[in-house]
């Protein structure tokens, strides 16, 4: 089974992300700051990442620079998800080392359709 | 609530209108559809929209009815592999036998809201260098006038340029605007719309090298889709290609197409279309 971290300091959209992210077949962990999250992934790291950006501590934006220098921190996913939707925010997460975005607010088909394009899951079979 | 009468009336239309097949048991999705039309026509409720329509049979208001049923739901790159085929197989052998003497026409039938067509021009935009001197145009149509007004804005919601999009994609052909993403006009250049109704496809649409008709024909009678798939081959240029969605298949055109191996959905006109048609 894949993994995602789910990292956010919202209690709230954590649990809306982990419902959808389960839904997906990945088995979920959560953070609620760069920090932890690195952490987390200093200790087993994840097929994919769910990155907020404005936390405590530490945020989404040092988190992805740190991981990505990390012993095999390139390897996981790392999806943005973040209500910063300006060019500029994006353009700086991209280099940074995110791979893919979400803008907020978000809900399960955009999940689903963001998860597929970076190959994490297979094209699904719609009917029609 | 919309009674059997009315559900009949308003089946009827749709079928004879565009070869809509409304599936028994979704009475539900016309209320749905039709609720808005009803407001804003100045109804009480769908019911009387209907009624009155059985009383003064209104072009004008039944076309609006009949557009409104028709399946708009699209997104970006939706069922990319025909278009991915399309770019390295197709493109590269219509760009020789044009050799820059005639443009390469490309036709979105049934185009809803227009993602399609712009997702054909967003790849032929990123391929620009290699189709150089080619000269390339998208034609996209919709029975819905008003999906066809939105297709020709190239603006859309922060929901929609999420599904199918990559965010790459999105910030080299997009520009924000207010609360929606705009197509550049690097990408708009390619493509022009307008509105059309596959059963009688107008004459002044021309000769296409290749249709995408995908996720249309699902949703028509049997009759509609054998008459589509007659009406498209007369479009298509000799050995012209065909793409159709998933589950769609040339079933009922005779011998109009012929499968390709290798391609799922990807279907080439037969040469000799007039003996063909004929017999």
């Amino acid at each position: 089974m894949k993994s995602c971290l789910v990292v956010d300091d919202s209690r709230v959209i954590r649990k809306v992300a982990r419902r959808i992210i389960e839904s997906l077949g990945f088995h979920v962990d959560e953070a609620s700051d760069g920090a932890e999250a690195l952490e987390t992934c200093r200790a087993a790291m994840p097929d994919a990442i769910l990155l907020d950006r404005n936390m405590p501590v530490m945020n989404g934006i040092d988190f992805v620079k740190t991981l990505r220098q990390d012993p095999g921190g390139d390897k996981p996913v790392v999806i943005f998800c973040t209500t910063e939707n300006d060019i500029p925010s994006i353009t700086e997460a991209l280099r940074a080392g995110v791979d893919e975005y979400i803008m907020k607010p978000f809900d399960a088909e955009i999940v689903q359709s963001k998860f597929q394009q970076v190959g994490l899951i297979g094209e699904e079979r719609r009917a029609g | 609530m919309l009674d059997n009468g009315a559900i009949k009336s308003i089946s009827a239309e749709a079928r004879r209108r565009a070869g809509i097949a409304i599936p028994k048991g979704q009475t539900y999705l016309v209320e749905a559809r039709l609720a808005p039309i009803a407001r804003s026509e100045g109804y009480e409720s769908q019911e009387d929209l209907i009624n009155a329509l059985a009383q003064v049979p209104e072009d004008r208001l039944w076309r609006r009815v009949v557009e409104s049923l028709a399946d708009h739901e699209t997104w970006f790159f939706r069922d990319p592999a025909p278009l991915d085929h399309f770019m390295s197989d197709i493109l590269p052998v219509l760009a020789r036998i044009k050799a820059r003497k005639a443009p390469i026409r490309i036709w979105s039938a049934g185009c809803g809201t227009g993602q399609e067509a712009w997702s054909l021009a967003m790849l032929l935009e990123e391929h620009k260098d290699r189709l150089a001197g080619i000269d390339i145009e998208i034609v996209g149509t919709d029975i819905c006038s008003r999906a066809i007004d939105r297709a020709q804005t190239g603006a859309y919601s922060q929901f929609e340029v999420q599904r199918g999009l990559s965010i790459h994609r999105l910030i080299e052909h997009f520009k924000p605007s207010g609360n929606q993403w705009v197509l550049k006009d690097s990408v708009k250049r390619w493509v022009r719309f307008e509105r059309g109704n596959l059963l009688k496809p107008q004459e002044n649409l021309g000769e296409f090298d290749i249709i995408f008709c995908r996720n249309v024909l699902s949703g028509m009678t049997p009759d509609a889709r054998k008459h589509t798939l007659a009406q498209l081959a007369t479009r298509l240029a000799p050995a012209g290609y065909l793409v159709l969605g998933p589950g769609e298949t040339i079933a009922g055109a005779g011998d109009l197409y012929r499968s390709l191996t290798g391609a799922r959905g990807v279907y080439a006109r037969t040469m000799d279309r007039q003996s063909k048609q004929a017999a």
